[in-house]
């Protein structure tokens, strides 16, 4: 019962994002991209629902669902940009653009399916580990031995303390 | 086999999909910010497919994870820079066709 | 005196040059006078230190070569070394005491003769680096640095030439007399590098025979050196029948190559076109360089390797017809000339010629010739330079450089001067007790010893054309009426200065008492005795006192004859235009220089060079332009351009990976 859910989910919010994300692309008008963008991240955290990263599901939520779109949104509403909608493009770029993109992913289909075999390693791992929770990540993040996490977590930090200074001046009057 | 187990070729498959559509995004959206969304679609599938390798060969292990966060957190600071930097811009053109603003060279 | 001067030596070259680098550096600040007395002094200097060390040499006890203070500049190998150093044996000796008299006496004239003004440094400045160069060149240990010092000549020389720059004739002389110079350094060249070649190529067979040969003292095995060369082991050596190429002995032809270069430096036969044009420079010049030193460069080197010509008869025939063909065509030349310099340069012509006759005429078994040759260079310094610089007073009192135009009566005045100029004319023409009749009567006496008796009709023919035209010299500026010459009064009489008397007194003396000194047995050590050949003396005697009556005759008693005469003679006149135009050999050259290699085969070169070697130089860059242009349109600004082609590569690379 379980696996046929988790079969039935997969299939059925893949399907939606593949949908959410086309109409991102598809639409003219830059507003309507937000939101259908916001709607794909909030699948995508569906996603990592399904892969039992629960924390990283909250995380996609709260920061860009209510971060990122938000401000994405204030940004265009801010800039004008609401009255304009985009234009159509030439053809021959939509033509080399669709053949770029879809090559691009037939590589990826042909190597993902004559590499990977069918066996039980590629399947998924349902069980939930003792080791693989929150308080790990938390551990990992500012573990300082060898496959620690503590320095990129410190810079990152700084970093968004940079960015935020710096927009901040940016965007001043 | 499709309807017994997800295997990992499925999830990569999607990915890989999704993918593809970003960029066929970024190459053919003339608006700025179409292309900043573009972009996010992008960064935020290369998230998952950490999040599934992690699942799927090392389950034990966090790595994967914590990998996405730092994406997301990256993410994050470029898409709030790349727009402080386009508000300053617009405030500087004062254009109607603002869109037009930096694809003018074609 | 204790002390050893030929430890000295090497003073000798460098004294010149530092007093020309010293003089240079402090040409803006120290005054005008003072420069030159500063210049002529070192020279001054320069010349006692010569005589010291050549008495010493003379009377030492074995006077073999002296090889001093060499040192090493250019090593390349063990036998291969080019060393800068100076060389003492009878002909260098000789030579430097020449160089170093002359040059002081010309600094001392020019003195008197250079007005004092900021150019008269500059010339001081080259004609101490000239001699320099001379001493540089007579005192050179190696042929390599005789090269270096021989091409420093031919520059300083056209430094000299051009002094009146301003003047287009100067130019155009100074650039003739080195590019014909400088033509025949190329065979010099050539032979140098025969000559380095093939002792290089059979270095140790022949440092192995000397080192078995030898007691007494190691000699020199680098394989440029003079000692080298001339080391009669080593030319033995090179007679052996495998050095035959075109049946010509290798030796043979690399010195006939270095043949040519004398030639070119010493004014022989077609290579003698710039010695009248280069009377252009100022008469010190003249003086100095072409009657004294540089144009006997070319008998030095001759002279320095006479052991490797020798080894050819026919070598040394061609030295003496050409000898022969020079001092004919110069006296003949000299015969029509109207100006005193260029009389005076043909006469140098003709006199270069005696003295390359005489080096003709050397055989292995006799060297008189070579010895008559030296001895006429010594003796022939001396009055040519007094009969420049005489030349030099002449033109600074009258004002012109014609002989028809000077006014014989203010000339008359200076009777001291006219003197001088009366001993110097003598000593030419070989009027006995005067140098000149020493010198030619060895010369006769070496023709003679080769019993080629045509050679010694054209020799005393050529004795009396000097006299006759020296003669007409001296007659037409100092004794004609005026009535017989138009003369022109252009100039103020300018004053003879002391400076410019003493040393023409000094030559003067030098020209009377030049010939007693015993030369020949200085060079050389066997010299097969000559004083009992009273006839030789008797022909030359008589043949210089009938060119001297004959031009008495013609020009102080029966001018107007004469002048009517020729002026009336369709073929004399035709004789006299070709002569005139010094048998237009001038015109062949001129000829063959702008139609010939200017207009067929410098075009040629031109244009091969313009469109060939230019056009592949422009074409790597037009390639380059187009290459660039072809792949500018992928530099868009644009982003999303950028990310296409950034995609298309990514696939390319993986599509051959999967």
């Amino acid at each position: 019962m379980f696996k046929f859910t988790h079969i039935f989910m997969f299939y059925t919010l893949s399907i939606l994002s593949i949908f959410f994300s086309i109409a991102t692309i598809y639409t003219n008008k830059t507003l309507r991209a937000a939101i259908f963008l916001c709607v794909f991240m909030i699948i995508n955290s569906g996603f990592y629902l399904l892969l039992g990263a629960e924390f990283l599901a909250v995380v996609q939520m709260l920061v860009y669902v209510s971060g990122i779109v938000v401000l994405l949104i204030f940004v265009i509403m801010l800039t004008d940009t609401l009255q304009n909608e985009d234009v159509d493009v030439n053809t021959s770029r939509k033509l080399i653009s669709i053949i770029i993109s879809s090559v691009f992913f037939l590589i990826n289909v042909f190597a993902i399916v004559f590499v990977f075999p069918d066996n039980n390693d590629y399947i998924i791992n349902l069980t939930v580990y003792e080791e693989s929770n929150l308080a790990n990540i938390g551990f990992k993040l500012l573990d300082i031995g060898y496959s620690g996490y503590v320095i990129p977590f410190e810079i990152i930090s700084l970093l968004l303390l940079t960015s935020l200074v710096g927009c901040l001046k940016i965007s001043r009057k | 086999m499709l309807y017994d187990v997800i295997s990992v070729k499925q999830w990569l498959i999607l990915t890989s999909m999704i993918f593809s559509i970003g960029l066929y995004g970024f190459l053919i959206k003339q608006n700025i910010i179409g292309i900043l969304i573009s972009v996010e679609i992008m960064l935020n599938i290369v998230a998952l497919n950490f999040v599934i390798f992690n699942q799927y060969w090392y389950s034990d292990l966090v790595d994967g994870k914590i990998m996405s966060i730092f994406i997301i957190a990256i993410a994050a600071i470029e898409t709030v820079v790349g727009l402080a930097i386009l508000i300053l811009l617009f405030r500087i053109k004062k254009s109607n066709k603002i869109k037009y603003l930096i694809m003018k060279q074609r | 005196m204790n002390i050893n001067f030929l430890s000295c030596a090497w003073l000798i070259p460098i004294i010149p040059i530092l007093s020309g680098f010293l003089t240079f550096i402090s040409k803006n600040f120290v005054s005008t006078k003072l420069s030159r007395f500063f210049s002529t002094s070192s020279i001054g200097f320069a010349a006692v230190l010569t005589y010291f060390i050549s008495f010493q040499y003379i009377l030492s006890e074995n006077i073999e070569t002296t090889v001093i203070n060499k040192i090493e500049w250019l090593k390349y190998g063990h036998n291969l070394r080019i060393d800068l150093g100076v060389l003492l044996d009878p002909l260098s000796v000789l030579l430097m005491i020449v160089v170093c008299t002359i040059s002081f006496l010309v600094h001392v004239y020019s003195m008197g003769y250079m007005p004092e003004d900021k150019s008269s440094s500059r010339f001081f400045i080259y004609l101490d680096f000239f001699t320099a160069s001379m001493l540089g060149l007579v005192v050179s240990v190696n042929i390599i640095q005789s090269f270096f010092f021989w091409e420093l000549m031919g520059c300083f020389s056209f430094l000299l030439i051009s002094f009146y720059y301003q003047k287009k004739s100067a130019r155009s002389a100074a650039k003739k007399a080195f590019i014909i110079t400088r033509f025949a350094d190329f065979g010099f060249l050539l032979g140098i590098l025969i000559i380095g070649y093939i002792n290089y190529n059979n270095s140790n067979e022949l440092v192995n025979l000397i080192n078995i040969n030898n007691d007494r003292y190691v000699p020199s095995t680098n394989l440029f050196a003079f000692e080298f060369i001339n080391n009669p082991i080593v030319i033995e050596f090179f007679r052996h029948h495998s050095f035959m190429y075109f049946g010509i002995n290798i030796l043979t032809i690399a010195s006939g190559l270095i043949l040519m270069g004398a030639f070119g430096k010493s004014a022989m036969f077609p290579l003698h076109v710039w010695l009248p044009d280069a009377m252009e420079g100022p008469t010190p010049v003249s003086a100095l360089i072409h009657a004294a030193t540089m144009v006997v460069a070319g008998l030095f080197i001759i002279g320095r390797l006479i052991n490797i010509f020798v080894i050819s008869d026919s070598l040394m025939n061609f030295i003496m017809y050409i000898g022969t063909i020079t001092s004919l065509m110069g006296a003949i030349i000299a015969c029509v000339q109207n100006e005193i310099k260029k009389i005076l340069a043909f006469s140098t012509i003709s006199q270069l010629g005696y003295m390359m006759l005489a080096l003709g005429t050397t055989s292995q078994d006799n060297f008189i010739g070579y010895s008559a040759c030296m001895f006429h260079l010594f003796t022939h310094a001396f009055f040519k330079a007094l009969l420049f610089l005489g030349a030099g007073a002449i033109i600074n009192i009258s004002g012109t450089n014609n002989i028809w135009h000077m006014d014989s009566n203010v000339l008359n005045k200076k009777s001291l001067m006219k003197y001088l100029y009366l001993i110097a004319t003598l000593a030419i023409s070989g009027i006995p007790p005067f140098a000149g009749f020493y010198s030619k009567d060895h010369i006769f006496l070496a023709v003679l010893n080769t019993g080629n008796n045509f050679i010694f009709l054209i020799c005393v023919c050529t004795a009396l054309l000097t006299s006759f035209y020296m003669f007409r010299l001296f007659f037409v500026v100092f004794m004609m009426t005026d009535k017989e010459k138009n003369v022109v009064n252009t100039a103020p009489n300018k004053a003879i200065s002391t400076y410019m008397y003493f040393p023409m007194v000094v030559l003067s003396l030098l020209s009377i008492f030049a010939g007693f000194i015993r030369v020949d047995s200085f060079l050389i050590t066997d010299t097969g005795h000559h004083d009992d050949n009273y006839t030789i003396m008797l022909y030359s005697i008589f043949v210089s006192s009938s060119g001297l009556l004959i031009s008495m005759y013609i020009y102080l008693f029966k001018y107007k004859e004469f002048f009517k005469y020729t002026s009336q003679n369709s073929v004399v006149q035709l004789i006299q235009k070709s002569l005139m135009n010094r048998l237009y050999i001038d015109l062949i050259y001129v000829f063959w220089a702008k139609q010939i290699m200017f207009n067929i085969i410098s075009r040629c070169i031109a244009l091969f060079d313009k469109k060939i070697v230019d056009g592949s130089v422009d074409l790597v860059g037009v390639i380059t332009c187009r290459m660039g242009d072809s792949i500018l349109f992928l530099h868009t600004s644009q982003l999303q351009t950028y990310t296409l082609w950034f995609m298309v590569g990514f696939i390319s690379f993986f599509t051959t990976l999967v």
